[in-house]
């Protein structure tokens, strides 16, 4: 078979400036929306998430302070304890805490934060290396703050 | 019907004219557009800068690779790439985040160096052949993307265009060291830098040690290089040493050269043996060698003593030294607590048992020690490695990271039918999603893609066995570079090491190295 006479280097650089112009055209133009054919990782976002900290840990509430917060490897906010307050519900004094956790949002809607789904009433555990904070949810509010991929 | 009928058969059949074909052994840079592109803008530019005469391809690459600036630039690019952290440049269009990183300014710099001073002459050899491998995974990547937008997979093309041209840095890579590295003494500089790479990764990783940036509350692991400088790079890096020690430990493994040469192939050898060689370790060679070559890494070759005794010299001190050495860099390989970086490198040293020349009395030797020094000392090597039973059998994803790995798996191949041959397109998902470079390949550039990524990584296999038999110095390089190909090979199962830049780029970095060295005609 007699060789063909191509640059397979220039073949891919034509291809490449093609390519180009078509995602400047479909990332600033949006011609197309997903087609939901595969699924993909979750969407990183925040979210305001209020508990009730667990009974056997209501000594603990008052050593919490405000502001504290686990960051990941990554540097960013995995959690962040936004305020501690108290609630009566009937004749039971429960330790309110409201924090700010990093989440993600998957293609069925769910919310997890890392292996555990927020709904209120589920569990939720946050850890760092001076704290152990676990509570039932009570409250979910997205917050806007985008994270760039 | 015997081998030597297939071997014909296999010549003279037209499916391998058809691979010859497309894969072709001609050098793709000298003959782009972009080298005439890039030299015309230099003239317009008024640069002046005088292209390399065109005599003959070698004359071509011995004159380019004169500059040592060029080889340190190509030096630098890669150590930038595993230590200098990434810049943010902040956000574009609401969703991305721009990063710059200091090899992808390096490798610019030494692209239009080469290409404004390249002659244009085209070279050929086995080495194009990978190269030719490498542009057609480009180019079915590049077609995948179509299919993806096609299939409406794609909703951030822009990722997609920025995985590529990732690709396309590393075929720079790759392409630019192997030019370099056809003169035998930019190869055997390149290799220092390579050896000295992963101990001064292994350095900083003591240093993280013993000085840790955070906590980590028992029974958490404190992984190595998870943090700045590094981007939660433990698993790569721990591909990177696994890379490292496979290659390095076959050179301390491989038995002496050929002890029957003639006096004058003695020097020969002994030379090339001697210039492999980190200058700080050098030691003076004896009387037999070629006066003022340093003898490291000759490991008992060309008649140096072993370090088991068989005598006491040079060679003997240089083996120690090396076996100090993968030590050296075996403790941070522990602390990046990166099972699948371990499962790397133990496959790759099962490998080196029947790789042809290994001194199988040092292997069972380092085998033994290395063993010793990670359940023996206090390392937690055996934790990490003793719930390995209930990882594999658990079912939770949460739980386990095997079917965490499953699970995704699973839901990789969901619909993939209705595109298996171009994939989802390149970037359809983010990348550390897959934890599989195969899975990720196959789903994202289909089978057209995933067919020219096997080319790619079993065209330079088959040429490195072949090569690695013989008994020379680029006869030990590719036996080296093929056990470092197990390592890789390995490690790219649960990890997509092909597209993180701290494992990729070292390792065409060093195979760029390894191929032009074997490509090239003179004799080390």
């Amino acid at each position: 078979m007699a060789r063909f006479k191509f640059n397979l280097l220039d073949i891919f650089l034509a291809l490449f400036v093609l390519l180009t112009g078509a995602v400047v055209y479909f990332t600033f133009v949006k011609p197309i929306s997903f087609s939901n054919l595969i699924l993909r990782e979750g969407v990183s976002g925040y979210a305001e998430v209020e508990f009730i900290l667990d009974g056997d840990l209501d000594w603990l509430a008052d050593k919490i302070p405000e502001g504290l917060e686990s960051k990941n490897i990554y540097g960013s906010v995995d959690w962040k304890i936004l305020a501690v307050g108290r609630e009566n519900l009937g004749e039971r004094a429960v330790r309110r805490i409201k924090v700010k956790v990093l989440l993600t949002r998957e293609s069925s809607g769910l919310l997890r934060y890392g292996k555990y789904t927020l709904v209120r009433g589920g569990k939720i555990v946050l850890i760092n290396d001076d704290f152990l904070l676990e509570g039932r949810i009570a409250e979910i509010r997205l917050l806007d703050e985008k994270i760039l991929i | 019907m015997n081998l030597f009928f297939l071997q014909c058969q296999l010549r003279t059949s037209r499916f391998a004219d058809f691979f010859r074909a497309v894969l072709t052994d001609h050098a793709s840079l000298e003959a782009s557009g972009l080298r005439r592109a890039c030299q015309s803008l230099f003239k317009t530019a008024g640069n002046g800068l005088k292209p390399f005469p065109a005599d003959d391809a070698p004359a071509v690459t011995e004159a380019w690779t004169r500059p040592k600036l060029l080889a340190g630039l190509c030096l630098a690019l890669v150590w930038a790439a595993v230590f200098i952290p990434r810049l943010s440049l902040g956000g574009l269009a609401g969703h991305y985040s721009l990063d710059l990183k200091a090899e992808d300014l390096l490798l610019i710099v030494l692209s239009l160096l080469f290409w404004a001073r390249s002659s244009g002459a085209v070279a050929s050899g086995p080495v194009f052949r990978i190269e030719s491998a490498f542009l057609l995974f480009l180019i079915f990547a590049a077609v995948s993307v179509v299919s993806g937008l096609t299939a409406r997979t794609l909703d951030k093309p822009l990722v997609s265009l920025l995985y590529l041209i990732k690709w396309f840095e590393y075929f720079l890579v790759f392409a630019l060291t192997a030019r370099l590295s056809q003169r035998p003494q930019t190869a055997q500089f390149f290799l220092k830098g390579f050896f000295w790479l992963g101990l001064a990764a292994a350095a900083y990783g003591y240093f993280e040690h013993f000085y840790p940036l955070s906590s980590a509350a028992y029974p958490n692991y404190y992984r190595l290089y998870e943090r700045p400088p590094f981007h939660g790079d433990a698993n790569h890096i721990g591909g990177l040493f696994a890379v490292w020690l496979a290659f390095f430990s076959c050179l301390y493994l491989r038995q002496p050269l050929t002890p029957t040469l003639s006096p004058q192939g003695r020097g020969r050898i002994q030379h090339g043996a001697c210039s492999l060689a980190p200058a700080a370790f050098s030691v003076p060679v004896g009387r037999g060698s070629i006066a003022g070559q340093p003898a490291v890494f000759s490991l008992g070759s060309t008649g140096f003593p072993s370090p088991f005794g068989r005598g006491q010299g040079e060679g003997a001190v240089v083996s120690w030294i090396l076996l100090a050495a993968i030590l050296f860099v075996f403790f941070p390989f522990i602390g990046t607590f990166s099972r699948k970086s371990y499962f790397a490198f133990a496959g790759a040293y099962a490998f080196l048992f029947f790789v042809p020349g290994i001194s199988r009395r040092r292997w069972i030797f380092l085998a033994c020690l290395l063993i010793c020094a990670g359940f023996v000392l206090p390392t937690r090597l055996a934790e990490r490695l003793s719930d390995l039973g209930e990882v594999m059998t658990a079912v939770d994803p949460f739980h386990s990271s095997w079917a965490g790995n499953l699970d995704v798996w699973g839901r990789c191949f969901w619909n993939f039918d209705q595109f298996w041959l171009g994939g989802a397109g390149l970037g359809a998902r983010h990348r550390l999603f897959y934890e599989s470079q195969y899975v990720m390949v196959l789903t994202e550039t289909g089978v057209l893609g995933f067919g020219a990524l096997l080319l790619l990584l079993f065209v330079p296999a088959v040429y490195a066995a072949r090569e690695s038999a013989k008994q020379s110095l680029q006869g030990l390089a590719a036996a080296a570079w093929l056990t470092a190909w197990a390592a890789f090979l390995i490690h790219n199962f649960s990890c997509v090491s092909l597209t993180v830049s701290k494992a990729a780029i070292p390792w065409w970095f060093l195979t760029g190295t390894v191929f032009g060295w074997l490509n090239s005609r003179e004799t080390a």
